[in-house]
């Protein structure tokens, strides 16, 4: 900024003389310092700045430039010729080999040169490398090769607010249309007043149903018509039959009256193959199977009692109630109805009376069948799903199933074949879940089992070309499955090999059921012949009752003697031993009886002292009669210690005449009683017990009156024997010899 | 010592009440009302002496001028200046404005010598 003043001076103040004065040094501001401000700042360190070397630019683009790569081979058919030839030019390249070909080295390289390559050619020609090994085979293992899966696709949930289960689920024939009867199946459910609509959705669009159909109550079956798709049938919760035709509006076109109807909900129904193509037959748990004809519902044409007794007379109360019914296009004439019974009837059309019609029964599950459905590509194997298990069967046998899978711990809800694969088979599950199996993989597991939601699934339906399968839960939701193409497409050889595998399966049943057959004949022959002999056959199941109680009673006998004959061996042995004892106590004998034994047994002690350790006998020297014993009793136990087996043995033998003699004398009993005594004595003082111990013996005759009460003492004195022989084996040290002195000394109290 | 008594005439006199009014008007237009930002403080400064010194040569005084300013943020320090001057007192002068709002605190002074 510029300034400019122009300012004005008198020239006589030019040059005045200016007055310095000083100012002194004047306080200009002084703001003194507020602590309190500074509470308002904090103080940053460190402080963290960014700084970046580099330009910085508005736009910058960085690539590397692409380059493209090519992997080939190369198959070197000409080379190595020098630079400056060019090899298309015959000449030079004629020149240049004639030159190389004078050099010295040419002829052992071609040669070495030559070798290799022989080879190489010879390697090449008998293996040919590029050989295609497995050209001709395809994709195919048991399952199919590359990931088994489902997708969910779409899930069509019921617009109603108040969700009821979907009962039946029906494609349309051209695929695009899936139609969902819609009902509570509850018993006596407590909202009667539940919409009625069923609806029909479009497989694309899960936001809003296709179309809705408004029967007078709610469908339990829904069918469309497999040659047109605008006609359904369907089967009400009263068994009233129904049939709308979409161009024509929501509401049935025709309807059956209730008299004439089925008098349960019409659980299963199913378009006819025929003529007119307006033919449907219905089946209920009321026992009955009705056909009708569509164009005039008010009364059915034809009807069939499900009494599979063989009587004259059909009755509606001896009949089975029906809840899924079965038919195959191709085979126009029969039809298997599955029932609440768990039977499955098969039944032809064509008969005339309750027994033609009625051809065969099968006993199939332990509850309601849930499905039947033949095998597309087998029509004589059927399979049926019920309880916990889906059973294959083979129309030749009626016994059981060709095979089944194994009870899960979940209700099987419904199921189907694959209409591709025929050995694919699908089930629904009560927990939500849809297993796929395939007989020929494997048969105890399912190979996916596919989680479609949490409340159980109703039903289930596969799509003609086999890719979509719908499952209907409990609570009104569709969901749509999207099948991988491994599930869908079947290999070349499956079908042989399911040919064989049925044939197979069905011929062990036969087997089976022929020696079932024959097993029962036998039994019934059996009981018939058994008041003429009781030993029957050696075949299981010819055995009498009779018969196999004589067999257990050999064998208790046997038992028996194999105890006796054990314990009276025991018994030999313990006497045994008892006797051998009673001889070496009879070789020790002194005293008559007890009390006598007081008196002797010091002097034993005094002989045993000669032979046994000083120290030992000197612990022992106390007074009184007890403590006598006891040092005896210790002397003895030191002595038998010290002593071996031959000494004792050799007294014994020393003495045994002594001890025979005594036996003689019937004083073994008396001699026990002084042995009580002479036991402690030492088995090394033989003569001298000897001679003691025959003159106890002597004393001993006088008192038979102690004969009785000396044989309990001696018996006690045998297992006392014992015991001192066990404590001699754990006595060790000289320190312990008291203590177990004073036990033995305890005992022998006691007895005495 | 002779003592000249020199009649000074009220124009050629630094008149420290005109100074100081000028002094708040330029502070205040320049940094009034604003809080103290350490980007932008360099600016302040030079502007506030700027117009000082503009306002005070439209005074039309034959006087030299010299303006100081200080902006100090309000952080609890404390401030002290002082200044002294040898000058003809008669005829020349100075002036400190001290100005501050919530956040700061401009410090002015301007020394006016007669020419």
């Amino acid at each position: 900024m510029e300034f400019q003043y122009v300012y004005i001076k008198k020239r006589s103040e030019f040059g005045r003389q200016c007055f310095f004065t000083s100012e002194p040094g004047a306080l200009s501001c002084d703001i003194p310092p507020d602590p309190e401000l500074a509470a308002q700042f904090i103080h940053v360190n460190p402080v963290h700045r960014g700084t970046q070397v580099g330009c910085e630019m508005s736009e910058h683009e960085v690539s590397t430039d692409r380059a493209e790569f090519a992997t080939t081979g190369i198959n070197h058919a000409e080379g190595g010729w020098a630079r400056d030839i060019n090899p298309q030019d015959v000449e030079q390249t004629t020149r240049f080999k004639k030159k190389v070909e004078k050099d010295d080295m040419y002829m052992s390289s071609v040669l070495q040169l030559g070798a290799l390559m022989e080879h190489c050619i010879k390697q090449n020609n008998t293996l040919d490398m590029y050989e295609e090994y497995f050209g001709g085979q395809q994709d195919g293992g048991p399952a199919g090769e590359g990931a088994t899966g489902a997708k969910t696709v779409n899930v069509f949930r019921d617009p109603c607010p108040q969700r009821r289960a979907v009962s039946s689920l029906s494609w349309s024939p051209d695929a695009t249309r899936l139609a969902a009867a819609y009902t509570s199946l509850r018993f006596q459910s407590s909202a009667r007043d539940l919409p009625v609509q069923s609806f029909v959705w479009d497989v694309e669009n899960p936001s809003r149903p296709d179309y809705t159909l408004t029967p007078p109550d709610s469908l339990v079956s829904l069918e469309f018509n497999p040659k047109e798709s605008f006609v359904l049938a369907g089967g009400t919760y009263r068994g009233r039959v129904c049939v709308f035709d979409r161009r024509r509006g929501a509401l049935p076109v025709d309807l059956s009256p209730l008299e004439t109807g089925h008098a349960d909900p019409v659980y299963s129904t199913v378009w006819v193959n025929s003529k007119s193509g307006a033919e449907i037959f219905t089946a209920s748990t009321d026992g009955m199977v009705l056909w009708w004809d569509t164009r005039k519902l008010s009364e059915p044409i034809e009807s069939l009692i499900l009494d599979v007794n063989k009587t004259q007379e059909p009755s509606l109360r001896a009949a089975q109630g029906a809840t899924v019914l079965e038919y195959e296009t191709t085979i126009p004439t029969k039809f298997m109805i599955g029932t609440e019974q768990g039977t499955v009837i098969q039944c032809n059309r064509k008969g005339k009376t309750q027994t033609e019609k009625i051809a065969a029964v099968y006993q199939a599950h332990l509850g309601p069948v849930q499905q039947v459905q033949r095998n597309p590509a087998f029509l004589k194997n059927f399979i049926t799903i019920g309880d916990w298990s889906a059973k294959v069967w083979s129309e030749d046998c009626k016994e059981s199933a060709i095979f089944w899978t194994n009870p899960g711990e979940v209700r099987l809800t419904g199921g189907s074949w694959s209409p591709s694969r025929p050995s694919v088979f699908f089930t629904s599950k009560a927990d939500g879940t849809v297993d796929v199996w395939d007989v020929l993989y494997q048969q105890r597991l399912p190979v996916l089992t596919i989680q479609v939601g949490d409340s159980p699934l109703e039903t289930l339906r596969v799509q003609e070309a086999g890719a979509l399968l719908a499952a209907g839960s409990a609570d009104g939701q569709i969901t749509l499955l999207e099948l991988s193409d491994t599930l869908v497409n079947s290999g070349k050889n499956d079908r042989l090999v399911l040919t064989a595998m049925f044939e197979r399966e069905t011929r062990r049943e036969k087997i089976l059921e022929g020696k079932n057959r024959e097993a029962r004949l036998l039994k019934k022959m059996k009981e018939g012949n058994s008041a003429v002999s009781e030993r029957s056959s050696t075949i299981s199941p010819g055995l009498t009752a009779s018969a196999r109680l004589e067999k257990e009673q050999t064998e208790v006998e046997l038992i028996e003697d194999a105890q006796s004959t054990f314990f009276d061996t025991v018994c030999q042995v313990k006497s045994a031993r008892r006797d051998v004892q009673m001889s070496q106590m009879a070789e020790k004998g002194v005293v008559a009886d007890l009390d006598g034994a007081e008196f002797q047994a010091p002097d034993l002690a005094a002989a045993d002292d000669a032979d046994q350790p000083p120290d030992a006998v000197s612990g022992t020297a106390v007074p009184g009669s007890a403590s006598r014993q006891s040092a005896t009793k210790v002397s003895s136990t030191t002595g038998k210690r010290s002593s071996t087996i031959a000494k004792k043995s050799s007294t014994s033998a020393a003495t045994a005449d002594v001890s025979s003699t005594a036996a003689t004398k019937a004083s073994s009993t008396g001699a026990p009683a002084p042995e009580s005594e002479t036991e402690t004595t030492s088995p090394t003082d033989a003569t001298e017990t000897e001679t003691a111990g025959s003159s106890s013996l002597v004393t001993a005759v006088d008192d038979p009156a102690a004969l009785g009460r000396a044989l309990s003492v001696a018996e006690q004195i045998a297992r006392v024997v014992d015991s001192l022989e066990e404590a001699v084996d754990d006595l060790l040290d000289p320190t312990s010899e008291e203590t177990g002195a004073t036990e033995d000394q305890s005992t022998e109290q006691t007895e005495s | 010592m002779l003592q000249f008594y020199v009649s000074v005439s009220v124009q050629t006199q630094f008149v420290v009440d005109e100074v100081s009014n000028v002094i708040k008007e330029a502070v205040e237009s320049t940094i009034g009302g604003n809080t103290y930002q350490q980007a932008k403080v360099n600016q302040w400064a030079s502007s506030v002496v700027e117009s000082c010194l503009g306002a005070l040569t439209k005074l039309q005084k034959p006087f030299k001028y010299i303006v100081t300013s200080v902006i100090m943020q309000k952080t609890g320090a404390g401030l002290h200046t002082a200044s002294s001057c040898y000058w003809d007192n008669s005829t020349d002068g100075s002036c400190t404005v001290r100005w501050e709002n919530k956040t700061m605190y401009c410090i002015v002074s301007v020394f006016g010598l007669a020419i």
